[in-house]
C-alpha cells in the first residue's frame, strides 16, 4: 500500500512540471453521494433497495494553464444497505460495500470569466474495498484491491480571493472479479461487488496559491 | 420510433440549421482523441444465457474456484477519435455533427469456468462508428472560453464480436447493426488564438439495436455509454479573443 501511495505522488509530483505564476494550486475538502453502490439494480430481474453510501474526501489540485492535476484521498461510509428484495438473483441478499480510494485526475479547465472554472478529465482511482456481501448461505467481508479508470466534470467557483465551493462528477468504472458463490448449484464464487458508478461532490477549495 | 420518422426528424435538423447561414455565423473544423468506457454495456447474448448461465454477459461472466486457473474478464474499455463540424450562429446557437470511430483496447479478454466448471476462454470485441447530428447553446465566457451543450441523434453502426471456448462447449458469433441512438455533448473550448480551441467534451450516447440473430445466437449492440474526447478546433472566422 505504501508503495502504491509513493507511486501515486511520484506520477503527481511528475505530471506537475513548473508552476507559473498565474496557475493556481489549491486543497479542497468535499462531502459526497453515491447511490446504487454495486450497481444491483443492473441485475437482470431483481427488485432492489439500492446501496446508498456518503462519501468525505479531500484533494489537492494544480492548475497549469488550461490543465490540471488532481490527486485524492477519499472515504465512503454506509448510508444504507442494498437487499435485493425478490431473491431474483441466485442466493444474493444484501450488500454493504465501502473503499477508501486515492483518486488521480488529469483534464483542462475553461475560466468562466474570473469568477470560477469548467474541468473536465479523467483519470482513475487505486481502492481498497471494504465492507461485505451476504447470500443465502454464507457472509463475505470483503478486503479487495482495485484499480478502477473514470472520468470528471465540475464546476469550481470563486468566492473570495482565498476561498471557493466546487461541485463535482465522477464516473467510475472497476470491480473486484468473483468473490462470493450466489449460486447453490456450483462451488465456484461467480459474484463479483461492482464500485462502478456516478458520485457527487461538493466541497469547498482553498487557494493555496 | 421507427427508422424512417428518426431519418426524417435527422434531415429535418439539418434543414433548420441551414437557415444559420443568413445570422452571422462562423464555422469550425476539429479533430479528437478519447476514451470510451464500458463499451457495449453488458454485451449479454443468448449463448451466454442458455449455454453458459450467465444472463448479464460480461458483467457475470467471471466465475473462480480453487484450483481453476481463471483469469478476471475486464469490461471494455474503448478509445474513440474524429472528426467534427461546427456552425456558431447567432452567437449563442449551434449545430454540430460529428463523424466518430470507438474501439475496444483493454478489456474483453480472460478466463473463467463454464457450467461444468472446466476452464472457458471468453473474449468479447466491438467497435463502432457513428455520425451525430446535435443542436444547442454555445456560450462565450469572456472570449477566452466557449462552453457548449447540444443534443440530438446520431446514425451508429456497430460490430460485436464475442467466443466462448471450453473442452466442453464452444461458440460465439459476430453481430452487425445499427440505429439511431440519442446523445448529449457538454463541451468546453479554450481559445489559443482567435481561431484555434483546444476542446475537452463529455458526451453521452443512448441506445441499441434491435435483437440480431447470427447462426444460432442472438444479441443486440448497445451504444450507450459516456465518452471523453480531447482535442482541437479550427474556426475559419475569427470567434475566439478578438472575435465575437
Amino acid at each position: 500500500m505504501i508503495k502504491a501511495l509513493i507511486t501515486l505522488f511520484i506520477l503527481y509530483a511528475a505530471l506537475c512540471p513548473s508552476i507559473r505564476a498565474n496557475d493556481n494550486i489549491g486543497l479542497a475538502a468535499h462531502l459526497g453521494l453515491q447511490y446504487d453502490v454495486g450497481n444491483l439494480s443492473s441485475l437482470p430481474g431483481a427488485q432492489v433497495s439500492p446501496q446508498i453510501n456518503v462519501i468525505l474526501g479531500a484533494r489537492v489540485k494544480t492548475d497549469i494553464r488550461f490543465a490540471f492535476i488532481q490527486l485524492g484521498l477519499e472515504q465512503s461510509f454506509l448510508a444504507s444497505e442494498g437487499e435485493i428484495l425478490n431473491n431474483s438473483y441466485g442466493g444474493l441478499r444484501k450488500t454493504s460495500i465501502q473503499y477508501l480510494a486515492f483518486p488521480l485526475y488529469g483534464g483542462l479547465n475553461f475560466p468562466l470569466r474570473d469568477s470560477g472554472k469548467f474541468y473536465i478529465g479523467a483519470g482513475g482511482a487505486w481502492m481498497i474495498g471494504s465492507g461485505y456481501v451476504k447470500s443465502s448461505t454464507a457472509k463475505k467481508n470483503l478486503r479487495k484491491i482495485v484499480f478502477s479508470h473514470g472520468l470528471t466534470a465540475g464546476v469550481q467557483i470563486r468566492l473570495t480571493r482565498d476561498f471557493g465551493l466546487y461541485l463535482d462528477w465522477e464516473l467510475l468504472y472497476g470491480d473486484t472479479g468473483p468473490v462470493i458463490d450466489i449460486d447453490p448449484a456450483h462451488d465456484w464464487k461467480n459474484f463479483t461487488v461492482d464500485y462502478s458508478g456516478n458520485r457527487f461532490h461538493c466541497g469547498v477549495f482553498y487557494y493555496v496559491k | 420510433m421507427s427508422n424512417r420518422k428518426i431519418i426524417i426528424a435527422a434531415a429535418v435538423l439539418l434543414l433548420l440549421a441551414s437557415p444559420a447561414y443568413a445570422l452571422k455565423t462562423v464555422v469550425s473544423l476539429g479533430a479528437n482523441l478519447g476514451l470510451a468506457p464500458d463499451m457495449g454495456g453488458n454485451l449479454r447474448s443468448g449463448f451466454q444465457e442458455n449455454v453458459l448461465g450467465v444472463s448479464n454477459g460480461i458483467d457475470g461472466i467471471n466465475r473462480s474456484m480453487d484450483g481453476a486457473d481463471t483469469e478476471k474478464i475486464n469490461k471494455l474499455l474503448g478509445a474513440c477519435g474524429g472528426i467534427d463540424f461546427k456552425v456558431v450562429f447567432a452567437t449563442y446557437f449551434l449545430f454540430r455533427m460529428q463523424a466518430n470511430f470507438a474501439m475496444n483496447f483493454f478489456g474483453g479478454r480472460g478466463a473463467s469456468l463454464d457450467q461444468a466448471e472446466n476452464e472457458l476462454k471468453a473474449e468479447y470485441s466491438l467497435w463502432i462508428v457513428d455520425i451525430p447530428f446535435m443542436l444547442g447553446a454555445s456560450i462565450p465566457f469572456g472570449n477566452i472560453v466557449r462552453i457548449s451543450l447540444c443534443g440530438g441523434m446520431a446514425f451508429a453502426y456497430g460490430s460485436y464480436s464475442n467466443s466462448f471456448k471450453s473442452s466442453a462447449v464452444s461458440g460465439g458469433a459476430t453481430f452487425d447493426g445499427w440505429t439511431f441512438p440519442w446523445v448529449i455533448m457538454l463541451t468546453g473550448e479554450y481559445f489559443f488564438r482567435e481561431d484555434i480551441a483546444i476542446t475537452a467534451t463529455l458526451g453521452y450516447y443512448n441506445g441499441a439495436t434491435d435483437t440480431i440473430k447470427s447462426g444460432s445466437d442472438y444479441s443486440k449492440i448497445d451504444f450507450a455509454g459516456f465518452r471523453l474526447n480531447i482535442g482541437f478546433s479550427y474556426y475559419f472566422v475569427n470567434i475566439g479573443r478578438k472575435g465575437t
